[in-house]
């Protein structure tokens, strides 16, 4: 009798929940959303990603750099969101995320464009990166020439650079004798 | 390694998705749901429970939980399948009636999660058997579990559809502006102001400070700034955020105006502001 009386007193608890959306509190950590416009292909976000959800794969036949998350795997840590410099992947209140037999419904990709190095011809970065660095360069307040000399360098991949590199210091000690 | 389990025919045979699919239609308003563990970490099974609770309550759907396989219409599956729980797993999709309706809830069940590399583990459910609704989540909140069988029963539809974006012009938006004519200043405020409350919040912060920058008339012009400074610091209602604009400013600005050799160390300690 306890019990009915102490149910008469609460209201009922059940939420409507399939009818009416049920409302997340602020900070709810759900479905990582990822905008195509805003990403760089940097790949940040595949390295911090603790169990490779987010996975950066070079497709060098078409020339691609193709980004992709499958949502099976994401354990909605936010890894990915703490280290993406431009905001393109950002936990969501979404948790509405079930799929019916095809797992694939569950995943998004994103193909970018590769960049060629000027010196080797090898793919080694995506067009995207490469302008947004110049861009950066661009904004940080540096004379003109500056500019010119630091942009020359993200031409080429890491490899041809290091090659530069050592070949200009090689070059100035023997002119120095 | 070829496949670890194949189906039997006789199994196969009677597990068509038209058949599933008018089985799931047959058991709308009631649908008796046999749940296995094969391996988890007992974050999913807590979070069935949740959705057991009156809170939730399933039952309203038609939802019962049995003691058997045998009386079950769809299995509940959840955990990356270690070799322990494998066979155990075996037997009770064997011994449940046909159509056999899979469901594997959480990352791990659903493509082995966290676990997917590592030694112990023999890959998600549907490495094993047949899986035919997914709830991805590490743990999966109510919602979404409660979501899932309302999918599988027909009464909401799939929200989800694979994306694929391929529409690459090699530009990226850009926002050349700058509050001292430098980004630098800002990836300076922006750092500090990650180091200090964490991305989420420091992110905020961010925002905050950049925004009232952007109403200065002259952002060099440092008794301006201070007290542009001083009232969004009075105005602030989290103190955590106060304190942090504020060390924003006697830091971060205070170091940039040294920079560009607008102002030296003479007269600096009238403009930072005190704490309270």
């Amino acid at each position: 009798m306890k019990i009915l009386e102490f149910a008469k007193k609460e209201k009922m608890v059940t939420r409507d929940f399939p009818v009416v959306p049920y409302e997340v509190t602020e900070g709810f950590r759900g479905k990582p959303e990822y905008s195509y416009e805003k990403c760089l292909g940097c790949g940040a976000c595949a390295v911090a990603c603790p169990s490779n959800a987010v996975t950066v794969k070079k497709d060098e036949e078409r020339g691609l750099s193709v980004w992709k998350i499958d949502y099976n795997r994401c354990i909605f840590c936010g890894r990915c969101d703490e280290v993406c410099p431009t905001e393109a992947i950002s936990l969501s209140k979404q948790y509405v995320m079930c799929v019916l037999f095809d797992k694939e419904d569950l995943t998004v990709t994103g193909e970018m464009k590769l960049r060629k190095c000027d010196s080797c011809g090898r793919y080694y970065s995506t067009e995207r990166l490469y302008n947004y660095v110049y861009n950066k360069l661009i904004s940080a307040g540096w004379d003109r020439a500056t500019i010119d000399e630091k942009a020359k360098h993200l031409k080429f991949c890491p490899d041809c650079r290091r090659e530069q590199a050592i070949n200009n210091y090689v070059n100035q000690m023997t002119k120095r004798g | 390694m070829g496949p670890l389990y194949t189906v039997p025919e006789n199994i196969q045979k009677e597990n068509t998705v038209e058949k599933k699919l008018a089985h799931l239609d047959k058991i709308k308003r009631t649908f008796f749901v046999y749940r296995v563990d094969a391996g988890s970490c007992n974050g999913c099974d807590i979070e069935i429970f949740a959705v057991i609770s009156p809170l939730w309550d399933p039952e309203r759907l038609g939802f019962k939980l049995v003691a058997s396989p045998r009386h079950a219409d769809i299995l509940v599956c959840t955990g990356s399948v270690t070799r322990d729980m494998r066979y155990p797993l075996l037997r009770a999709y064997e011994a449940m009636p046909d159509p056999k309706i899979v469901a594997a809830v959480g990352a791990c069940g659903c493509s082995g999660g966290i676990f997917h590399d590592a030694y112990g583990n023999w890959g998600g459910i549907d490495s094993h058997i047949p899986v035919d609704l997914y709830v991805p989540g590490c743990p999966p909140h109510p919602a979404t579990i409660l979501e899932g069988f309302a999918l599988a029963l027909g009464i909401i539809d799939q929200k989800l559809k694979k994306t694929v974006h391929d529409n690459d012009d090699g530009k990226v938006p850009f926002d050349g502006t700058s509050i001292l004519n430098n980004s630098l200043f800002e990836r300076d405020i922006y750092v500090e102001s990650k180091s200090l409350m964490g991305y989420i919040h420091g992110r905020v912060l961010y925002k905050k400070y950049c925004g009232a920058m952007k109403t200065a008339k002259k952002p060099d012009d440092v008794s301006e700034v201070t007290e542009l400074m001083k009232y969004l610091v009075a105005q602030e209602e989290d103190p955590r955020y106060a304190e942090c604009l504020r060390v924003l400013h006697n830091n971060v600005y205070m170091q940039w105006l040294d920079r560009m050799m607008i102002m030296g160390d003479e007269g600096k300690n009238q403009y930072l502001i005190k704490g309270a």
